[in-house]
């Protein structure tokens, strides 16, 4: 039973079970199940879970083939192995495991799950995670993010209890299911992506532009400037001329000041 | 006076500026042949060169005669460009000399003023000259302003461009007239005075 899911029988149970059922059938025809057989094989079942774990916590290391290490084989993914601590706390002889990020294709990110580093201890030389029955360490020995001000710098260790753990990890589930933060990540390429066809669309535009453009060329740009130094002063004197004189006139003489 | 303004600095720009710049591009077109000159140093040995320089000097006098031929081609648009940044031009005075009309018209604390004078009598008043003689004598004076702009020569009128722009337009290019009227901003200007002259009189 330990290690299956709580409201899950052990197979043993369902064999015995079923050959009682068997058995039955071929006597009297009906189910077959006899109350004090039942009982006994629940019983039985039940005493030999307690015993596993009796095992469990009484075995003083880890041997190969016992039923500790059964136990430690099956754990593969950090949330077995936070499963694992819950169950049985710091009692038994697995007092922590190393688990990594769990490879994820690139448009996906997936901080929460993670998978079991067994014995392969070039695993922890980056980032790497140590599950224990008070918690997870997080241990990033990678550099900063390049650009930043503390480039150099690592990332430093970080705790979180197997609690606050599971609670951001739910958080983080539920968020990652709302279609926003779902597709986050493909419409952020997605617009970045068109943020540089744009760009490159626009720089292929002025480039044609500059060996197109007739006032750009070597042989007319002097000119053109000229053109337009001379055009701007030709604005400079308007067709109104304001009087200059402070006085009062008649509207034939205003008239005729302007002609 | 003002018109002469005006009609020099686009003669300067016909006559100084693209005439020169057609001529250039011209005689841009024809690369004197260093052989022909070679040729001409009578008695003395000709050099010759090796046949990669003689490769690159040709390919380099072929994009040199490209160019140049590009740039003749050429002409005639930027011709018409700058007959448009003249007409724009002329637009732009014409605007701009409306707006200060406006402008002189709304100052607070004004220099110099245009008398009327009132009469009085049973029936009310009556001004001399009258509103409606301000309002015509000021649509004249605008009128007389689009004239003036008007007169200037167009530089696709010019009689030694018309070999480049011939066949570019099916028209005579932008009318001055025609874009005052249709402006909105023109009109606009326009009426405001109208209505000031009107807001004047009916203070009084």
């Amino acid at each position: 039973m330990d290690e299956m899911d709580e409201g899950q029988m052990d197979p043993d149970v369902y064999q015995q079970m079923e050959a009682m059922e068997e058995e039955g059938a071929e006597g009297d025809g009906g189910y077959g199940y006899d109350y004090d057989a039942l009982k006994a094989i629940i019983e039985k079942n039940e005493d030999e879970g307690a015993d596993h774990v009796e095992k469990a916590r009484g075995a003083n290391y880890i041997s190969k083939g016992t039923y500790i290490w059964q136990l430690l084989a099956q754990i593969e993914t950090g949330e077995q192995a936070i499963s694992f601590f819950a169950k049985h706390g710091h009692n038994t002889p697995i007092k922590f495991v190393n688990c990594k990020r769990k490879p994820v294709p690139g448009d996906q990110f997936r901080p929460y799950d993670l998978v079991i580093t067994g014995d392969d201890e070039k695993a922890l030389e980056g980032e790497y995670f140590t599950i224990s029955a008070q918690g997870v360490v997080h241990v990033s020995r990678a550099e900063g993010r390049a650009g930043s001000s503390k480039a150099d710098a690592p990332a430093p260790t970080e705790f979180l209890s197997l609690s606050e753990w599971m609670q951001q990890s739910t958080l983080f589930n539920v968020l990652t299911s709302m279609n926003f933060f779902k597709h986050y990540i493909i419409g952020k390429v997605f617009k970045l992506w068109k943020g540089n066809v744009r760009f490159k669309t626009y720089n292929r535009t002025r480039q044609s532009l500059s060996r197109n453009l007739i006032q750009t060329r070597p042989a007319f740009l002097p000119n053109f400037l000229e053109i337009n130094r001379i055009l701007f002063e030709m604005q400079t004197r308007k067709t109104f001329a304001v009087p200059s004189n402070s006085r009062t006139m008649d509207l034939t003489d205003f008239v005729n000041d302007q002609k | 006076m003002i018109k002469a303004h005006y009609t020099d600095r686009v003669d300067e720009i016909i006559t100084g500026r693209l005439a020169e710049l057609v001529t250039e591009v011209t005689e841009s077109r024809t690369l004197k042949e260093e052989e022909d000159l070679e040729h001409a140093k009578m008695g003395q040995a000709a050099k010759h060169k090796s046949m990669v320089l003689q490769k690159q000097e040709d390919a380099l006098k072929n994009r040199v005669l490209k160019l140049a031929r590009r740039n003749y081609q050429s002409l005639g648009t930027f011709i018409r460009l700058v007959d448009y940044m003249v007409v724009e031009t002329q637009v732009i005075i014409n605007q701009e000399s409306a707006d200060l009309i406006l402008a002189e018209m709304a100052k607070e604390q004004k220099k110099y003023g245009i008398q009327t004078a009132v009469s009085y009598a049973a029936e009310g008043m009556s001004f001399e000259p009258a509103k409606s003689e301000f309002i015509t004598q000021f649509e004249k004076i605008l009128a007389d302003m689009q004239s003036v702009t008007e007169e200037v020569n167009r530089v696709i009128s010019h009689q030694d461009f018309h070999h480049y722009i011939h066949g570019l337009i099916s028209d005579s290019g932008p009318r001055f007239r025609t874009i005052v009227e249709q402006s909105e901003q023109y009109q606009d200007s326009k009426a405001a005075i109208s209505k000031r002259i009107n807001d004047d009189f009916e203070e009084l």
